[in-house]
Formats: C-alpha cells, structure tokens, sequence
C-alpha cells in the first residue's frame, strides 16, 4: 500500500492533478475567513477588478472574489460527497449482484438497468421537490441519478473476480459472504474504487453545476452554479462583465482538469500495458572474444550458439536471462532443451528467430545458422530467413493462430509472405500439410475456435513446417495437452522429422519426456547451460548436481516394477520407428 | 464395522450448454460413487475435461450435485444441509487448489490467511493465534515462520504459496483434504516436497486425501487406491498396485501407456484410437476409441466387474470374462 502510494507520488500527472486539488481544498476550507461576505452587497454593480474589489463586483455589487472562494467550499464538499456516495452503492450493489449471481443478480441488474434507461437526472429533480432545499438535497439528487452506472462497472469487476480460486477458498475455509465481499473482494478492487471516485467527483462538480445554473440547484446558497446562474440573470454577457463568470469558470475547468489527470494516473498505475516500456539495454553486441568464425562452428553444425547472451529490461534495471550459452545442432537432430520455468529456455528459443520482445536484447555471442550471423541480418534479410530456415511452434497455439482467419488464409499469408504463388495453390499446399501432421486435409475451412488443442497444435506444426525448415523450435509444444495427445503428436513429430530431415530444439520442463525424445539434451538453470550430453548418457551418469536434482524429481511409473503395464504392447515396438539419428558428441560445460 | 470417512453416492452434474432459453444440458459426472478412508490417500486421475475438478468441488461444496449423495462419516450431509454448507462441514473438509498463485488473496499477508481459518473454526483465538500460525507454518516447513507470515502471497515461491495453502487447510484441523492437482502449477524440484508433505499428514494425522492427479507417476508413489475417471464415469478403482501394475480397462492402459517414462516411450504405439467424436450417450463412453470395441459396447452400458478383491473394472471384455487376458488386450 505504501509503495503504490510512493509510486503515485512519483508520477508527475498525480503530482500535478493532486497539487492542484489540494490547493482548491486549502482555498474551500479556509479561504472563506479571509474575505468579505459574499452576499452582502459590498460596492457598486458591474465593476471591474480594482484594488478594492480584486475579481470586480456582481450584477449586485457582491465580491466576486468572496463568492469565488465561498463558492468552492459547498461546490467542493457536495462534489467529493455524492462521488463518495455513488461509488459505495454502485460498489455494494455492483459487487452484490456479481458475487451472489443467479436471482439476487437478476433482481440487482433489473434495478440497475431501469435507473440506467430512465432519465435519471429529471426524475430526480421531480422528486427533489419533495425534499427541502439545500445542500442535502443536491446530494440526493446526485446520487439517486448515479449510482446505477458504477452498480455496473463494480458487478463486472466482482464477476471477474467471483470465479479466482482465492474466493472459492474463502468459502471453503468458511468465510460469510459478507465477509467476503468486504474483505476479500474489495480490497482486490481498490485502484477501481479510487479511480470511480475520482470519476464520480468530477460527474458530481458537472452535474451540480449545470443544474445550479439553470436555476434548479438552492439559488440563495453561494456555489460555483449558482454565481453562475446569477451572472446569467444579472445579464453579465450582455453588459460584457466577464470577470463575473471567468473566475468561477477557470475555477470549474481547473478542478476538472486536476481530476482527469489524477484518474489517468491512477489508471496508469494499475495497468503497467499504459505506461511506457521500459527501454532495452543498448545492444552493445560484443562479438564473442575475436574468435574466427570457421572455428566458432563446429564441423557439420546447422546451429552454433556461441557465448550468447540475453537481458531483458526491467523495473530493477537489466537482468541477464541467458548467460554465456553456447550449443551446436546437427542436421536432423532433435536438441532438448531443459529447465524450470525462468530458466531463460523460451528467451533462448525465441532469439534463435530474432523474435525477442523489445525490452530484451541480445547482449553478447552469436547465432550461426549455417554460417550466416543471425545476429547481424538486416530486417529484409531476416524476414527472408525467418519460417523458411527456422520456424516454431509456440506453447498455445491459439496465439499463434489468427482466430478471425481460416486456416487456409494462415497458410496462404504464411506462403504468400514468402514468395508462394496463387491463394488455390496456397490452399492446395494446405491441404497436404494438414494431411501430413495428420488432420482431415478438409479442415483447410476450419477456424481455429472449431478445433481441439490438440488439433490446434498440429495446425501450429503444419503451418511451422510449410516452407521446409531446416530447423523447428518447438517451444512447450504439448505442456498444455494431456499425455495421450502429447504422445500421439510427438509420435507425428518424430515420424515426420525422419522423412523430411528437419532438426528440432524441443524446450519443455519435462526431463522425462526430453530424454525419450531427444538425441542430446542441454539442461539450463537460471540461464547457464549447465549440462549437454547425449539423451542416454544423461539418463544414467549424469554429472551435474542440478541434473541428478531434476532426474529425482520425477517419479517413476515402473522403475521397480517386474511387471511392466502393457507388455504385449511394448512387444509390438519394435518396428515402430526409425533408430535416433546419430547424434553430436556431447560437450559439457 | 464403521462407515468410510467421506462417501461419495451415484453424484451426477450436468451443466448448461448453448444460449439463453436452450434447455440443453451437458452430463460432466455420471454416476461418480466411491469412498475415502480415515489415513488413506485416494488418487483420481483421468484426462483434463473428464470432470475431476467438478468432483472436487462437489465434495468441498462449493458446487451442489443434481442428485446423489455425500456421506460424511455415514451422515447424509446433502439431505441434511442442502445447498450450502455449515461451518461443521467446513471444519472437516478442506480443500487445496491447484493454482497457488489464485488461491491466496494478494491483498493480505500469509498469517491473515491462517488466522482467519483459526479464528472462523474457533481453534485459537488472542495470544494463541500467533503462535499457532507460527506453528503450523512450521509444520509445513516454512521457516523461519515469523518472516514467512508478514509475507504477502507474491512475495513466496510457488512451492512456499503450495505450502501456505496446504497450512490453511491444516489450520481448521480437517479429516479430509481434498487436492486438486496440488503440484501441476509447480516446479518439478519443488513438486516432491509438496507431495511429501501430503503424505506425512495422513500418516501422522490420519487425514484422508483425495488426491486429484493427472500424473499417474505421481499417484503410483503417493497413493493407496487409485480411481480412473473417463467422461465422468469411473471406469476402474483399485488398490494402486493393482490398478496401475495390472490395468483392467483399456482406458487405463492408454493412459499408463501415454506415460513419459523410459527411453522407449515414444516407440510404443498408442493402444487407442484418436478421439474424433465426443462420447456417445449410449453404451460405453470410450468405444469409439477402444480398440476392442464390440456391438455390446455399443448398445449398454457395461456393469463393474471385480477381477480381484477391491478393484472394480467397467469394461464388457472384464465382465464377460470369457475371453482371456492377453487377448483382451491386443488389437
Ligand atoms: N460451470 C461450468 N459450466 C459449464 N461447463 C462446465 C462447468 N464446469 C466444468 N464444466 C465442463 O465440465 C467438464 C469437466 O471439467 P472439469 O471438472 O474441470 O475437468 P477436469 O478437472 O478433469 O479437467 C469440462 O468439459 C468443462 O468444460
Ligand atoms: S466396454 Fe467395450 S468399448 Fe468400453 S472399454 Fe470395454 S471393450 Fe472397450
Ligand atoms: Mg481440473
């Protein structure tokens, strides 16, 4: 609490929105003893600023300096009043509903919707009649007129929150509902109360105003509505007597200006996507220690990592997500690639494509794929190497795919972008990439929405494999699927790897499964690769405590089992697939 | 002989599907019947969609069955309660969530947490509170226990947040915790202590834990009984030797199958077909997959079987026990 209060300080529109406030609340509270009595007629009418009048006299002859000030006590405390007012009903009314549901809500949002289509601001202004004028009553008024929008905002807050599991725990542990509303979901909610209250305020100020101004408001009290109204009915534009309504008017536009800025502040302050990203560390690529470039790649390597580096920008200043990584992949390999979430396995994943988030930056190394500098491409050249060299398939597949387009387009844009030919041809092609990663070639029509996610992720490969890659990475392909679907497309990976030739680096948690897939396996924790060998060697020496730390942390179906769960199954195994590749010497580092 | 500790009785749940005015309704549990002992771990494992999480709050009560029964300590508590749940039954069934970092309200700090379910279930109040978070923050292993509870739930790992919620359950001194994935969400390092500690409590306090996996390497090394859920049905139950070691069911089989275990995982086929369609509403609900689907499988929905003491199989080939074993299982 005290550092969001720490931070709204350190903003500048909070800084200026609140300077200003406050200096209007000084003016409100104490000003009023510091000038003449703004109802009794004090000069002469229609008089211009003078050293006897600063502001100039009314149409009467008040101050209007003294009716400015005295104006904004009552303007004020009425204002912040009915938006403190509207914010709890529309809060406890708005949360209520959405945390209760079923009838309770059907009878809550019906009361909130007839307040929302009714013209709120007459009606209430009928039914002031009825109560005696005064301040008391414009707050009524105000309130009775504006409570049902914010009823609204807080019932969709409350049903975004009534589903998080913090609030089903509550139950469980117990909680009334009471208790619940207040103590669990409200405070949750605080950044929306503060900025709806600023809202309301500068709706309560608006509205009270323009009300006073048409007369409707208590004409004998000294607000800053009704100085204007009195200006009106003292002819103040017809005899050009514009000091009598400029002051309360700069007066109005500043306190609404200063409410703005703090409610935008406040925005800014909870939803960091608003404020301005934090700048990437200066790409100061420091090019590998003067290694020649023949001697940085090993022989026969598709991909060499060399001494790569990565920081990412942060609140705290840069912070170094892959150290000094240095790998090589062979054509057709399958490189695992292991690590606990953090690990910088993604970071490294995505920089082998240049497709970084623009706070982080490639600091140190290089990239070679088949002796190109991926680090060095130009945009053109590196749109051109993007997808048809090296491609990937993300971990949900859904934001790979463009949920508005069939899955044909996708693979006509995919085409298209690089030189394919005709929307039939693209679509031809899509048909028997579909085919291939087994799906009916049918579903070219198909949205996404319509399939599985299981389905959704051979589409990712399919569309990964469409210009014939030499590398794919696989980025937690199948963390989000369930062990049958995750074998069954793994099974497709692996088969199609061995007819098209394609290398792949799999990154995944799961040492288990990396090890049944992978020819060689990287292990990375907290962004240094600390272990590479090869899948068998890894599984039974391995060297590296961390390694063996992962290796435990698994528990084993049958590790001890004489009977192993399907043995007329495993029997059939034999000529199930191709023996694993050869793989690279194992380096460890 | 004493009844079970929490039972559960022929629970059915649908939910609503299509719009406004569609009466359509989608069955997620059929049938779900099984028991929970005093000391024994329960594992439930099944495919995600196959309505684990649905049970699971069936049983905290955070959801109401449409029909069916919940027997606690033989107590009908449904009939007696109806919709919401007293505190009694709250103080002796817990839950822990699969998320750690939604099940803890950000807004306040660990021993808030803790206190809370202290002071609502009246197991210690003034002086005694703090020293009884303290404690049972140290009875999960978080220490040093009075830093750990002025922390606000973001300032903890994952595996730290697990165990946060894992004491609160403790805190109101349950008989049964209900688990839902309690280690999915977490780093495979820490995901073992967790475990352990699920472990320790029902041997050292005699809780009963339905533990919800989808993991069966996991249940194999926590659990006692083992319960496969497809679709909403139990399709086999068991002692976890039997069920896991000798599998009955061809479900349980895929499942076992699909397992990443061993360096020849990937070259084992599936035994099953890719599911294509949803489950049909008559017969079994896995023939469309099953690779030993027959007309039976189609037409009714096949009774349990009991091939050995305590495991209970639904399976046609089970049931009709002419065929043999090794048969049933190659296709
Ligand atoms: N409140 C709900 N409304 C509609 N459908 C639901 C609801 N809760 C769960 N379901 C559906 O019930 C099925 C089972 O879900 P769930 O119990 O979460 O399965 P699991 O935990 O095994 O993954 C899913 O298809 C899910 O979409
Ligand atoms: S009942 Fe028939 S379809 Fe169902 S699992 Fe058994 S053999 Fe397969
Ligand atoms: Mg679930």
């Amino acid at each position: 609490m005290r550092e969001t209060l720490r931070r709204l300080l350190r903003q500048r529109k909070a800084a200026v929105g609140g300077t200003l406030l406050l200096g209007f609340l000084l003016v409100a509270l104490v000003g009023p003893w510091f000038v003449m009595d703004p109802t009794e007629l004090m000069g002469q009418p229609h008089q211009p600023p003078s050293s006897a009048h600063w502001f100039g006299t009314t149409g009467q002859g008040q101050d209007v300096l003294a009716q400015t000030v005295v104006g904004a006590r009552e303007t004020l405390a009425i204002g912040f009043a009915v938006g403190a007012l509207v914010t709890l009903v529309g809060a406890l009314v708005g949360i209520t509903a959405g945390y209760l549901g079923r009838r309770v809500d059907d009878a809550l949002t019906l009361t909130t919707n007839i307040f929302l289509v009714i013209p709120g601001l007459p009606l209430a202004i009928v039914l002031g009649a009825y109560l005696p004028s005064g301040p008391f009553r414009m707050v009524v008024v105000l309130t009775f007129a504006g409570w049902a929008w914010n009823a609204r905002v807080f019932r969709a807050e409350a049903l975004a929150l009534r589903g998080r599991d913090f609030v089903a725990a509550a139950v469980v542990a117990g909680e009334s509902h009471a208790r619940i509303i207040t103590r669990e979901l409200l405070p949750n909610m605080a950044s929306l109360v503060a900025s709806s209250f600023i809202g309301n305020t500068l709706y309560a100020v608006g509205a009270q105003v323009g009300l006073e101004f048409l007369g409707l408001g208590d004409v004998g009290a000294v607000t800053w509505g009704t100085n204007l109204y009195w200006a009106g009915n003292d002819a103040a534009l017809l005899t050009r007597s514009w000091w009598i309504f400029v002051p309360t008017g700069i007066c109005i536009a500043l306190v609404g200006f200063s409410l703005t800025l703090l409610s935008s502040a406040i925005d800014e302050l909870t939803n960091p996507s608003l404020r301005a990203p934090p700048k990437a560390p200066k790409a100061a690529v420091v090019h590998a220690v003067a290694t020649p470039a023949q001697e940085a790649t090993a022989p026969g390597a598709l991909l060499s990592v060399r001494e790569l580096s990565i920081e990412y920008m942060t609140q705290a200043g840069p912070s170094r997500v892959v150290d000094q990584v240095s790998l090589d992949i062979a054509p057709g390999e399958v490189f695992g690639l292991a690590g606990e979430s953090g690990s910088g396995k993604s970071t490294l994943g995505y920089a082998l494509l240049r497709l970084l988030p623009s706070s982080a930056a490639i600091t140190q190394g290089r990239i070679l794929f088949e002796g190109t500098d991926v680090t060095a491409l130009s945009p053109e050249a590196l749109r051109a190497f993007r997808w048809s060299r090296v491609s990937m398939v993300f971990q949900s597949a859904m934001s790979a795919l463009n949920p508005v387009l069939t899955l044909g387009e996708q693979f006509h844009d995919t085409l298209a972008a690089h030189g394919g030919g005709s929307r039939a041809s693209s679509y031809a092609r899509g048909r028997e990439l579909l085919a291939m990663v087994g799906l009916k070639p049918e579903l070219v029509d198909a949205w996404p929405h319509q399939l599985s996610g299981g389905m959704r992720q051979r589409v990712g490969i399919a569309l990964a494999l469409a210009l014939e890659p030499r590398l794919v990475v696989m980025d937690e392909p199948t963390t989000a699927l369930d062990v049958v679907v995750q074998k069954e497309l793994l099974q497709r990976v692996l088969e199609l790897k061995s007819r098209l030739g394609f290398a792949v680096l799999f990154i995944t948690h799961d040492l288990p499964l990396l090890l049944a897939l992978s020819d060689r396996v990287g292990i990375l924790q907290a962004g240094k690769l600390v272990e590479v060998d090869t899948a068998q060697r890894l599984r039974t020496d391995a060297r590296h405590p961390y390694t063996r730390l992962l290796l435990s942390s698994f528990p084993h179906l049958g590790a001890t089992d004489t009977q192993a769960p399907t043995p007329d199954v495993l029997e059939q195994a034999a000529s199930a697939l191709k023996a694993p590749l050869a793989a690279l010497p194992g380096g460890r580092r | 002989m004493s009844p079970p500790l929490l039972e559960a009785a022929r629970l059915n749940r649908s939910f609503p599907v299509g719009g406004f005015l569609s009466h359509a309704r989608r069955k997620v549990l059929t049938d779900v019947s099984f028991s929970l002992e005093r000391g024994e771990i329960l594992a439930l494992v099944g495919e995600s969609g196959s309505g684990k999480s649905t049970l699971a709050r069936l049983l905290a009560r955070l959801d109401t069955p449409d029909s069916g029964d919940i027997l606690l300590s033989g107590e009908n508590v449904l009939a007696r309660e109806g919709g919401s749940a007293s505190l009694a039954y709250r103080g002796r069934v817990q839950m822990v969530f699969q998320d750690p970092f939604a099940s803890l309200n950000p807004v306040h700090t660990v021993a808030y947490h803790l206190e809370r379910s202290l002071v609502r279930h009246g197991r210690a109040r003034g002086v005694e509170l703090t020293r009884k978070v303290h404690a049972l923050l140290e009875s999960v292993g978080l220490t040093p226990a009075e830093q750990l509870a002025k922390r606000y739930p973001h300032e903890l790992s994952g595996g730290q947040r697990q165990r946060v919620a894992v004491a609160r359950a403790l805190a109101v001194e349950p008989d049964v915790i209900i688990a839902d994935e309690p280690t999915s969400m977490l780093d495979v390092s820490t995901r073992r202590g967790v475990l352990q500690l699920l472990k320790g409590l029902t041997r050292e306090r005699g809780i009963g834990i339905l533990f919800i996996t989808h993991d069966l390497a996991s249940a194999r090394h926590l659990a006692d009984r083992v319960l496969v859920l497809y679709a909403g049905s139990v399709v086999e139950t068991g002692r976890t030797s039997d069920v896991l070691q000798a599998p009955r069911h061809p479900y349980t089989r895929l499942l076992l199958s699909a397992v990443p275990d061993g360096a020849d995982f990937l070259r084992t086929p599936l035994p099953a077909r890719v599911a294509t369609t949803p489950p049909p509403p008559l017969g079994c609900a896995f023939a469309p997959r099953c690779p030993h689907a027959d007309v039976r499988c189609h037409e009714a929905l096949p009774p349990f079987h009991l091939p050995a003491a305590e495991h209970h199989v639904r399976c046609h080939l089970e049931s009709s026990k002419g065929v043999p074993d090794d048969a049933a299982v190659s296709s």
